[in-house]
Parts: structure tokens; sequence; C-alpha cells
């Protein structure tokens, strides 16, 4: 029978282990404290020391602590715990404890109380009934002074030794596991951003030779010596309309990447919308005046919006250019304005080439390849990107856009809307604001 | 007339750069060139320019360090209009550079040339 200290002390001993919070150095703690209380039930050992194998009976990891309360881990790894078949190994292997007083191969001669210690208790650590270790515990006792009941109290010991190095054994391939997982990420992360700058650098190395492609093409077409003749003026044309594709192509797929990224950040403020409009159409009135189109902003009273400026200007360009260039010259292009005290919607009206049914639902797809409606790609010198980007923008900043038309040759109407500023969308600004995690990209301009 | 003002054209794709050179100079312009940040410092602190077309990605010293410099240590001749003329885009690199001090920004690939001249023209008459 154990006697009511010894259970109090396996109690408090078994509560220390699953106590100790930092798992990872479970037994640096753990070790240090079942020494000093087996000390205060008069077992003075001199030193314990935990053993644990593996499998094939291979030391894994080796625990020592003495009176000094230092836990060292000595390093005999690899190294097979039973070498010499001698009876206590016989014994241990068995699960049974084993009492030995030749301790003298057991011990490094260099330790300072070698002389002291006259017998060792060994005591098998058991999981799940397969061996797991080794507990030692050295004493300067006589070893037939170390009776049945300590032989007892020590087997119970095991089992909390052994608890406390599957936590930390645990605790550590968890930690192990974690850190994995923080270098692949900050790997991939690097990854992730050496794509990124090669995207740009790229972009920017394929618009340099691109722009002088497009420049001598120009020159060319525009500023011959001899004069070009019909078929050459052609082939000019179309490798002039080509390079341009090209480049706005280039900026598209960055803006695209950058957004489908969730890079492009939206900072949005209470703004005039109109004032807005008439910037751009201020912008694109070269473009127009090539054409010899009207562009009519129908000046309404509309509340300020709340979005980001530099978005809506860019699907303005984007919606206001494709305009331009689906509609025959000489015709009117027209932007108007309703609002329903919630959302300005700004729609662009003209009487160009329209869209097919078919069609409209594809319209802001990314490449939407359009068959039936509006000039072949190849020609308008669009990308197939222009209004995939606008509807993600103005996903993005809590509207909605849509088409409308008749069908071919009856014109479009390119509707977007954005939340108006009222006091209840500035109260809750930050829901419309969006901030990328890591680095924000700016959006390359449109090309129109 | 035009005659007689100078610009000097930084540039570091050779073909740009003389592709610039010879639109400008038939126009009548008095044109200087310079393929890199260091060689354009050189020029613009010991020669007197009206106007300088500055590209921002430039091998020794970007565009962006050379509006830096510049303030510090104004070109030669005081009132010197710069001008970018690149491919950079962005809204946030046109408003530093126009922070630093530049009195234009020209998008290369964005302008044909007949635009990207009558852009340097007007900048020019401002000047004047």
């Amino acid at each position: 029978m154990l006697s009511e200290e010894k259970i109090l002390a396996f109690l408090k001993l078994q509560q220390m282990v699953l106590d100790i919070e930092e798992s990872n150095k479970l037994l640096d703690h753990f070790l240090p404290k079942v020494l000093q209380e087996l000390d205060s039930l008069g077992y003075g050992y001199i030193y314990l020391s935990a053993i644990f194998i593996d499998k094939d009976l291979k030391v894994k990891q080796t625990f020592f602590t003495d009176q000094n309360n230092i836990v060292s881990e000595t390093v005999t790894k690899g190294e097979n715990l039973f070498q010499k078949g001698s009876e206590w190994e016989m014994k241990v292997m068995y699960g049974e404890a084993a009492v030995i007083s030749d301790v003298a191969h057991l011990i490094n001669p260099n330790y300072p109380q070698f002389a002291q210690i006259h017998s060792m208790l060994i005591l098998p650590i058991q999981h799940k009934r397969e061996l797991a270790g080794i507990l030692a515990l050295a004493s300067s006792k006589n070893p037939s002074k170390i009776d049945a009941d300590e032989i007892e109290f020590g087997k119970m010991i095991t089992r909390l030794v052994d608890l406390a190095f599957r936590l930390q054994d645990t605790e550590s391939s968890l930690t192990q596991i974690t850190q994995q997982v923080y270098t692949m990420n900050a790997k991939l992360h690097q990854l992730d951003k050496l794509k990124d700058d090669f995207v740009s650098v790229a972009s920017h190395e394929l618009r340099t030779p691109m722009t002088a492609i497009r420049s001598y093409v120009w020159m060319a077409l525009h500023r011959s010596d001899v004069p070009l003749t019909q078929k050459l003026e052609r082939y000019l044309y179309r490798t002039l309309v080509s390079t341009e594709r090209l480049i706005n192509l280039v900026n598209d797929m960055l803006n695209v990447s950058r957004i489908e990224a969730g890079k492009v950040e939206i900072a949005p403020r209470s703004f005039d919308l109109v004032a807005l409009v008439k910037d751009v159409v201020e912008e694109v009135k070269a473009k127009a005046d090539e054409k010899r189109l009207q562009l009519l902003v129908l000046d309404h009273k509309i509340p300020p919006v709340f979005a980001d400026s530099d978005k809506v200007h860019q699907i303005l360009l984007n919606l206001i250019g494709n305009s331009i260039k689906f509609t025959y010259p000489g015709e009117n292009i027209t932007i108007d304005f309703f609002t329903d005290g919630q959302f300005v919607e700004t729609s662009v009206t003209d009487n160009g080439s329209g869209i097919s049914p078919e069609d409209l639902a594809k319209l802001f797809h990314k490449f939407a390849r359009l068959d039936n409606s509006y000039v072949s790609i190849s020609t308008s010198g669009g990308t197939g990107l222009g209004l995939y980007i606008s509807k993600s923008l103005v996903e993005l900043m809590k509207g909605k856009i849509w088409a409308k038309s008749e069908g071919v040759d009856k014109g479009a109407t390119f509707t977007f809307s954005l939340p108006v500023a009222t006091e209840e969308v500035l109260k809750h600004a930050d829901q419309f604001q969006f901030k990328p995690q890591g680095e924000v990209k700016p959006l390359e301009p449109v090309a129109i | 007339m035009e005659q007689g003002k100078r610009i000097l054209i930084v540039e570091d794709d050779q073909f740009l750069r003389e592709f610039y050179q010879e639109l400008l100079v038939a126009e009548g312009y008095n044109i200087d060139v310079a393929p890199d940040g260091e060689a354009a410092l050189q020029k613009i602190w010991e020669q007197e320019f009206d106007l300088i077309l500055l590209d921002i990605m430039l091998p020794k010293k970007d565009g962006i360090e050379i509006l830096h410099e510049i303030k510090i240590k104004p070109p030669k001749r005081a009132n010197t209009t710069i001008v970018m003329l690149t491919n950079l885009g962005q809204d946030a690199v046109i408003k530093e550079c126009f922070n630093l001090g530049a009195e234009g920004y020209l998008i290369k690939s964005a302008l044909n040339p007949d635009q990207v001249l009558s852009e340097i023209k007007g900048y020019l008459q401002k000047a004047s």
C-alpha cells in the first residue's frame, strides 16, 4: 500500500505535467521537480536520468538532472540502449525494474559525485505496453536498501515521465510543422513577389520596343518622303493598329493580374461625378474630333458619389473610349445621369454598331469573343479586357455595370452605378474601402 | 519660330532616342542627348537647355533621382522646363514627378509623334 503522502506527491506531479505551459521544455521543468519531490519523500537520489528510445531500441533522447536542478540533454543519440545483454538489461526489456550496484559502466567517471553513487534503480518507461525508455535513479544507498515500495512508486513516476515526454514530443512536432508551414508561406510570398516584379519589369521592357515600332511605323505612314502606294499604306496602317493593340494588351493584362491578385486599392471619397465626366470628355476630345463625334454631357443635378475617383476615371475612359471606337463618324455620344438617392447611374449611349443579344451576355467576360456584333477586335484596337476591368472596378466600389442594345447597328448604352455619399454611407465608409494586404499596385493607364 | 531652342533628350533606348532626336531636329530644335542618368545630370549642370525630355527608367540614375538631385543643385539654366517622357503611367508616379518639379508628363506609348511635338511646343511657349 502506498502512503497517503506518496499519493499526494504523485497527484502533485501529475498536475504539474498538465500545468506546465511551455510544453516544448516540459521535461526541463518537470524532471527537477520529480527529483525534488522524491527527495521530500525521503528518497534522496543523487541524480535522475531519463532515456527515451525508438522502436529499434536506439536512443532517441536523453535527459539528466541532479540536485543542482539543471537538466541537460546528453547526446548519445542513435546508439543501442542495451549493449551488454546483462541481467538488468533483460529485466528492463521485459518491463521489470532492476537494481544494480555495478554502475561504473553507466556513469561517466568524471561525474563529480561519481564516488557517492552506490546503487541505481533502473525503471522501464512503458508506452502502450512497449518499452519507450528507462528512468535511472542513482543513490548513495546500498542496493539492498531499495525496497518494493520504492520500486512501486518509481514505476508510477515513470508514467508521468512518459506522459511529459509524449506531450513535449507532440508539442515539438507541432512547432516543427508550424515552422515548416511558416517557411513555406514565406517562400510562396517571395515567389509571388518575384513573379509580380517580373511581370512589371517584363511589361515595361515590352513597351519600349513596342513604342519604337509604333513611332517608326507612324513616321513611315505620316512623314514618308516618297508617296505610299495604297497597298503599302494599308500594310503600315495595320502594323500600327496591331502595335497599339499590343501595347494596350500589356497594360490591360497587368491591370487584370493586379485586380485579381487583390492588389488594387479602393480609396473612396465623396466627389462630383459630373465634373469628373467633363474632365474625361475633355481628355478624349481629340479622339472624338478625329471622327467628328459630338460628346454630350447632360448636366443633371446629382448628389456626390462615394467612390475612388481614379478608378471611376479609368471606367469612364474605357466606356467613352469604346463608344468612340464603335460609333460612326459624325454621330453623337451622350452621357446621362440618374439617381434614386441611393445610387447614381451614369450611362454612356451611342448610336453605333450595337451588340447582338447573344453577345450582350458575354460582354463583361475576360477576352470575350464577340462573334455577332461590334467591329472585330483586331480592327478596333481593343483588348477584350477593358469591360472586364471596368466591371471588376465597379464591383469593388459596390456598384453594378450593365449594357443594353436593341441589336446590331442599333447603338448601345453602358450604365454603371455608384453609391451616393449619403450620411449612412459616410458613417460606414470603411466598408467601401479596400486596402490590399501587402503591396498596393497602381493601375496602368487606359488607352482609348 | 522654334529655331535655336535647346532640348535635351534623356532616353536609354537608342532607337527611341534617335527617333525623338530626328523628330525634333526636323522641327528646327537644337538637340542634345543623354543615354543614362549620370550623363544627363552632367549635361544639365554644364549646359543650358530650354527643355529636358526625361525618361524615368534609366541606367545609373533614374528620372526620379535626377529630379531629386536638381532640386538640390539646380540646372545651369535656372528656368529649364522639365517634361517627363516615359512609359510609366501610374497616377502615383505622375504625382511624384509633378511634386518634384516636372512641368509635364507624356506617356510615350499613348501619344503619336504629332501629339508629342505639339505638347513640346506648348510647354516651350508656356515657358517663354
